[in-house]
């Protein structure tokens, strides 16, 4: 969510599909709402098979990615650079996929600049590493984003094209993976806690969407802001994650440029899309698309037919972004224009016509 | 949401340029004391909002009502409109970074976040900190004693206007600030009690010599939205304001603030701010990226660098002129969410009562826009905004005590109230007040007083079911 980019772009000029959603979603108040089942019962089957899940797992991806960096900082190897490099990746792989429903207390707690924000400011955390032998969480929690969570781990974790090597690690530069571990440890588990109908329970506010509840006063409140959450990432892979990298040709728009893991981010965004409107990570439950499906069942066919070929096309691009952003770019303009695609028919379609279902509560 | 070619910009400017249509601002209800504390609306009366659901006109009103409320465009903008809206919104989205960056550089040397979002959260109302948290979405005015050569606040020597509270690497930040509150007790004339938090604001850690005496005022981050149609409102619409409200109650009448513009290079009518000390769009963008951020614009070319140990070299602008139009096209072109439940019998009753109350003597239901010439969404629309753009005294409890061109230390430009009631999907907080204070909208409006004063008794006054109607008017709105 924060790692948003500008840039003078001259060469694509691709319009817009926020706001054009923004504007569907605005008008849908001149479509006739049906009837539909049980519109309730829908956010909480996306609620309690995909959004908290995927926040359970987040936290304890991050606990062990935290437990990992101890760990090198504590004893560097080999070994142990590459398991706290795994644990990275594995943890990237659930916030990705929260991308699909990135609002609530991730934006509202600022949860997220804290964990994903982006650019990072190399030069500010190669000044805290130098020669900082005793830096704390408590001092990480109170930097900016730019100077902490998964891109500056990540920058020291990976180095420039994953140079990072266990010898090249300074006591500077594994303290600083401990205590940013620890801080993005915490993070994750009071970003599961504010969900968890046991904690803050924002699991509840969309659940209990309706008359008296001052977040989501109807349950079509509720289903529009999971509908917008996740065309979100469609719009943001192709119009920014994918489109600033090709038109700049330059790695330091891509997502995660260290890792090289940008190609699963990418994935893991749609995943996050994916599993609210099929309902599961596996597309098998209650999402979204139940409720397209009873309205139009060859809009629901087409969507997902529309998913699948948009994971296709990213499996298509190879193993490396960066090696097709040198290599292959046509693979990244063919996956941008499959999400593109995907995208409009969320946008021109889907969302008019969640919009137009569940105010009559 | 960052794709856009540059050179579709253009430079937007926000001033109106001819009346079109003055709305009668006429205020159609004087405060009234509690002894009389609800009169229905009168028949001759057309600045009723009443049933219409849509607060900012037909063209700059969206229909939503999630946490994405405040950051959608106008339903009617050109495809050039909307290109200039998208590239903006990317300005608005970016992080920036301390120079030199391959990436968004230019941040500092000091600021206070590194976003405009990182404070404007969903284009939305900012809160203090929290328990352990940052002052992320707060800023810190400052000024010393007397006035600058424009006769607007005098910068501190070291501080200038603004106490920036972090800095990049290397350099120092300005000071830190911490809140202590204390609860102050009152009764509702039901026997209800209520409590108000009172802040009391340290500020520690100077780095450089800083005077108790300096003014020192905290301000949480208002949200973005509608402010096109505002500044679409004609000078002479706000002044017809003033005018009726001095004809039915001179005691309760707002004033203009004239303000000096940095771009005209002259004295004009304030409207943004909450002291209505900015004139433009275009300068209260410059002016925040500039104090908020440390991002250089033609507007404002010079880094803050009161701090000697900082380099204050000349250098070109961090965010090109295209950008800032952008970035200006953006906020002007952010609609107004839909009010909800617009027909309930409570919410019905409830605008009732806020009229009655007095209330809409400042909180002005409706207006008309005048003509902006290359923006036709925000031109010619009837609008509920619920401000009169006028600065009242709103007495020694909400005081800042820090003058700002013609507003007094005590004085506020009445803050727009559409779109209020989605703080909590936006923002996830119901903190309210210039520096979020209030931790409820009733108690907001508990906090009132000066010219309010009567409008605050008429409340007090009320019975629980009035309170609860007039609440959820204005979570409708």
């Amino acid at each position: 969510m924060t790692n948003e980019r500008f840039s003078a772009r001259r060469a694509l000029v691709l319009l817009a599909t926020a706001s054009a959603f923004a504007i569907l979603v605005a008008c849908n108040d001149s479509v006739t709402a049906p009837e539909l089942g049980a519109p309730t019962s829908l956010v909480s089957s996306i609620v309690e098979t995909v959004y908290l899940p995927t926040f359970d797992s987040l936290n304890a991806r991050a606990a062990r990615l935290s437990s990992a960096l101890d760990a090198l900082a504590a004893s560097p190897s080999p070994a142990a650079l590459s398991a706290a490099q795994d644990a990275w990746r594995a943890t990237r792989e659930m916030y990705e996929r929260n991308e699909g429903f990135a609002f609530g207390p991730l934006i509202t707690n600022e949860y997220d600049p804290n964990m994903d924000t982006w650019p990072i400011d190399r030069a500010g955390i190669d000044a805290l590493v130098a020669g900082n032998t005793s830096i704390t969480k408590a001092e990480i929690d109170e930097e900016d984003g730019t100077l902490k969570g998964f891109h500056g781990i990540e920058y020291i974790l990976f180095g420039d094209n994953n140079s990072t090597t266990a010898a090249s690690l300074t006591v500077g530069q594994r303290n600083y993976l401990s205590a940013a571990g620890q801080s993005l440890a915490a993070v994750a588990a009071a970003l599961d806690e504010a969900w968890s109908p046991t904690g803050g329970n924002f699991a509840g506010q969309l659940t209990s969407a309706g008359s008296g509840n001052s977040v989501y006063a109807s349950v079509g409140a509720a289903l529009q802001e999971i509908t917008s959450g996740l065309i979100e990432p469609t719009d943001e892979v192709a119009n920014s994650k994918i489109a600033l990298p090709l038109s700049s040709g330059d790695t330091y728009f891509e997502e995660s440029a260290f890792s090289d893991n940008t190609l699963n981010d990418l994935k893991n965004d749609l995943h996050g899309a994916y599993a609210a409107y099929t309902g599961s990570f596996s597309g098998d439950a209650n999402g979204i698309g139940t409720l397209i499906a009873s309205q139009s069942p060859s809009l629901d066919v087409q969507v997902r037919a529309q998913f699948t070929a948009a994971f296709a096309a990213l499996d298509a691009v190879g193993p490396s972004f960066d090696q097709a952003l040198h290599n292959n770019p046509d693979a990244l303009r063919s996956a941008q224009q499959a999400i593109l695609t995907l995208n409009h028919t969320l946008v021109n379609q889907v969302a008019p016509l969640v919009g137009a279902v569940g105010d009559d509560d | 949401m960052t794709t856009t070619d540059v050179k579709r910009m253009s430079g937007i400017t926000c001033r109106p340029t001819h009346v079109a249509l003055v709305a009668a601002c006429a205020l159609a209800l004087a405060a009234c004391g509690g002894d009389t504390p609800v009169r229905p609306p009168t028949g001759s009366d057309t600045t009723a909002a009443g049933l219409d659901p849509n607060s900012g006109g037909a063209l700059m009103t969206v229909v939503d009502a999630t946490s994405r409320a405040f950051q959608l465009p106008g339903t009617s903008l050109s495809s050039d409109r909307l290109a200039a809206h998208v590239d903006g919104d990317a300005v608005f989205d970016a992080t920036f970074v301390p120079a030199p960056a391959p990436v968004n550089p230019g941040l500092g040397p000091h600021y206070d976040n590194n976003s405009c979002s990182g404070c404007h959260t969903g284009d939305g109302r900012g809160r203090p900190p929290v328990s352990g948290d940052l002052f992320n979405s707060m800023i810190f005015r400052v000024s010393g004693a007397g006035v600058n050569a424009h006769g607007g606040p005098a910068p501190i020597a070291a501080f200038g206007t603004q106490l920036e509270l972090k800095a990049v690497s290397g350099v120092t930040p300005m000071a830190t600030v911490a809140i202590d509150y204390h609860d102050s007790t009152d009764t509702f004339a039901d026997g209800t009690h209520y409590s108000l938090r009172v802040p009391r604001y340290i500020v520690s850690n100077p780095y450089a010599p800083f005077s108790m005496d300096a003014k020192l005022s905290p301000r949480v981050a208002p949200p973005n939205f509608g402010l096109g149609l505002l500044a679409a409102v004609s000078d002479q619409t706000i002044l017809a304001g003033a005018t009726a409200e001095s004809a039915i109650d001179p005691s309760v009448a707002g004033h203009p603030n004239y303000v000096f513009d940095s771009i005209g290079r002259q004295t004009v009518l304030g409207r943004f701010g909450l002291k209505a000390n900015m004139a433009t769009l275009t300068e209260q963008s410059a002016s925040a990226l500039s104090g908020d951020m440390g991002i250089t614009t033609s507007v404002f070319p010079l880094d803050i660098c009161a701090d000697p140990a900082v380099s204050c070299a000349s250098h070109p602008p961090e965010l090109t002129d295209a950008q800032l139009a952008a970035v200006t096209t953006y906020i002007q072109t952010l609609a107004v969410p839909a009010r909800r439940s617009v027909t309930a019998t409570t919410v019905v009753r409830g605008e009732q009562l806020f009229r009655g109350f007095g209330c809409t003597t400042c909180h002005t239901q409706t207006m008309t826009t005048g003509t902006v010439a290359g923006a036709p969404e925000v031109s010619g629309q009837r609008i509920h905004p619920y401000t009169d753009l006028l600065l009242h005294d709103m007495g020694p409890g909400l005081a800042d005590n820090r003058p700002d061109y013609l507003a007094t230390g005590s004085e506020w430009r009445t803050p727009p109230l559409w779109g209020i009631g989605l703080t909590p999907v936006v923002n996830g907080h119901t903190n309210f007040l210039h520096d979020g204070r209030a931790r409820s909208l009733l108690e907001a409006v508990m906090w009132h007083g000066g010219q309010a004063t009567a409008a605050r008794e008429a409340v007090r006054a009320a019975s629980p079911d009035d309170r609860n109607a007039l609440l959820a008017f204005l979570n409708s709105l």
